[in-house]
């Protein structure tokens, strides 16, 4: 048997059978922990089908920004490896490509890309003019009958011109080559700039009152929020967002020990909560007017909990009323712990600027705060949305 | 007893809270002793009870329900204690072996200042001195429980000692009593 210490034997004596008064809101919420987890065995599927499809969107969105470089990276390459061989291999593609729309109409250049489209159309009236003198319309049908020396001719200059078209954009991307090879940082900025300048990107100030409760509220309290909101369009109905709303969660709730066959000692608790939501939503526009548009709001939160108080009273039989305060700071976080369900209606101010109304219920998939109360809000948020830079989606 | 436990493993709500209520002070002892704070110890306490619950049907009648709830509850602490390891603050012992044993020590201290004591212990000191002082494991078990060396237990426990009595100390000062006793004085009185 090992031998005692003094000052184990002083702690050992001094904490054996503590007496501690029992707190009916740890029960309230062990009853609580004990529902959740008989009912964890029969979750409904589309909470979890919920949760997996807000990450697929996410996903996907962060796919579809990554994928906005792609295409200036491809066309980078490619006309550096055209530069590096400026030769009849790296033309003759080209060639062929114009060459068929060069025998047919002229019109046809119009169809061309912009770059080519000027030197080509110059290349052939010079050519036109040195032929015979007449003008690009008289060329039409010596083209359709020329003779092998002459389209060799014509060939052979195309080649020089479009040497000289593939070399004109060469140097502008050599110019811009070296950007965009300078790391990992600025090919993400050269996304988000990109992003930017497409004009996709919609800032939404929103302000709400809500009232937020639960099955045993007990009167009713106006809690408030106010956040931004970041929305970016998927296809032109489709659009998905995200943000942070920075809120205070002011509720009452209550009850009594009759509920497992005790006296009926009643209770109640005053919560004061500052927390920060952070949604992410997927929208479908159902109705886009010139000045007005409408449209459906869903998705999932996630709650992080800057500071819990709570304030407990309970009468006991005698008809005493205790009151006893606890404060959290940052314990609890619910992560897509809440279902969003909303409705945007949306007048256009101007291009950029439009302002709104947007009635919402927020339903939860989990319990809330340190005692776990399943809490619903709902009220009517005021929106400004912007769109700094100028699109006209 | 044995019929609130029936009603246990029937799941009925109201023997839960029975069983719940009748142990609560002396789960929350234990779990007041590991935990930070109050907050934490409600945690520990009603995980603690979910596992009572949840396993209550595989409890031996013929052994006392007070000893499985406490190595319950002990192992819920432990298993929070785990999961804030960033805290721990392990050193091997090395000359550690004696502590002033004739130090005094006021031995009138009600619950709440000694509890408040061990809470003020770094998370490492404070779950070793928990186990080996008041709940009895021996620095064999620690170390296989939290999978430190037997070295560093003892010296976890040596500076866990060291740390509250120079706040016991600290304490009987700021109180200005006069009165305090040394330990042998302490054992004769028991």
């Amino acid at each position: 048997m090992k031998k005692e210490h003094n000052i184990d034997q002083l702690f050992k004596k001094g904490m054996e059978d503590p007496d501690i008064p029992f707190n009916e809101l740890d029960w309230q919420k062990m009853a609580q922990k004990l529902a959740a987890s008989e009912a964890r065995r029969t979750t409904p599927l589309w909470i979890y089908a919920g949760a997996g499809v807000a990450a697929a969107l996410l996903l996907v969105l962060f796919i579809f920004l990554a994928d906005q470089n792609q295409p200036t990276q491809k066309r980078q390459h490619k006309s550096v490896k055209t530069n590096s061989k400026p030769g009849t291999d790296a033309v003759q593609p080209a060639i062929e490509k114009i060459a068929p729309a060069l025998e047919n109409k002229p019109e046809a250049l119009a169809k061309q890309e912009p770059s080519l489209k000027q030197p080509l159309a110059a290349g052939l009236a010079s050519m036109s003019l040195k032929e015979g003198g007449s003008p690009l319309s008289a060329a039409q049908p010596m083209l359709k009958g020329v003779t092998p020396t002459l389209l060799n001719t014509q060939k052979h200059y195309q080649e020089q011109q479009l040497a000289l078209v593939l070399h004109k954009p060469n140097t502008t991307n050599m110019r811009t080559t070296p950007e965009a090879s300078t790391g990992e940082s600025k090919d993400k900025s050269a996304v988000l700039e990109q992003v930017v300048r497409r004009g996709k990107l919609t800032f939404t100030f929103l302000a709400a009152p809500d009232i937020t409760d639960s099955k045993t509220s007990v009167g009713t309290k106006i809690s408030s929020n106010l956040g931004l909101l970041l929305t970016y369009p998927l296809s032109k109905k489709m659009s998905i967002s995200t943000g942070a709303i920075y809120a205070r969660k002011l509720y009452d709730y209550g009850g009594n020990l009759a509920t497992v066959g005790q006296a009926n000692l009643p209770w109640s608790l005053n919560a004061d909560c500052y927390v920060i939501d952070v949604p992410v939503n997927v929208n479908y526009q159902i109705l886009s007017k010139k000045h007005y548009s409408i449209t459906l709001n869903s998705g999932v939160s996630s709650y992080f909990m800057l500071k819990e108080k709570y304030k407990f009273s309970s009468t006991d039989a005698e008809g005493v009323t205790q009151q006893r305060m606890l404060e959290l700071n940052n314990q609890n976080k619910h992560l897509l712990g809440i279902a969003n369900i909303s409705v945007s209606i949306e007048r256009k101010v101007s291009d950029k600027v439009s302002v709104g109304i947007q009635p919402f219920i927020k339903l939860p998939l989990t319990g809330i705060g340190y005692y776990d109360y399943n809490l619903r809000s709902r009220g009517v948020a005021l929106s400004l949305s912007i769109k700094p830079f100028g699109s006209k989606n | 007893m044995q019929e609130i436990i029936n009603g246990c493993i029937r799941k009925d709500r109201s023997s839960q809270y029975l069983l719940y209520k009748e142990f609560y002070a002396y789960g929350m002892g234990i779990c007041q002793r590991y935990a930070l704070n109050e907050s934490d110890a409600g945690d520990v306490l009603n995980d603690g009870f979910l596992k009572v619950f949840t396993h209550i049907d595989k409890y031996e009648t013929s052994k006392p329900f007070k000893t499985w709830l406490a190595k319950i509850i002990t192992n819920t602490a432990i298993d929070k204690y785990r999961l804030n390891l960033k805290f721990s603050n392990h050193d091997d012992i090395s000359g550690h072996e004696h502590l002033g044993q004739e130090a005094p020590i006021h031995a009138d201290l009600a619950y709440k200042e000694l509890l408040h004591l061990i809470q003020g212990l770094s998370p490492a000191y404070r779950v070793v001195f928990n186990l080996y002082a008041i709940d009895g494991y021996t620095h064999e078990e620690i170390a296989a429980l939290l999978n430190i060396s037997v070295g560093t237990s003892k010296s976890n426990l040596f500076k866990a000692r060291q740390k509250l009595q120079e706040r016991l100390m600290a304490h009987e000062r700021a109180a200005g009593q006069p009165t305090s006793l040394p330990l042998q004085q302490i054992n004769k009185q028991e």
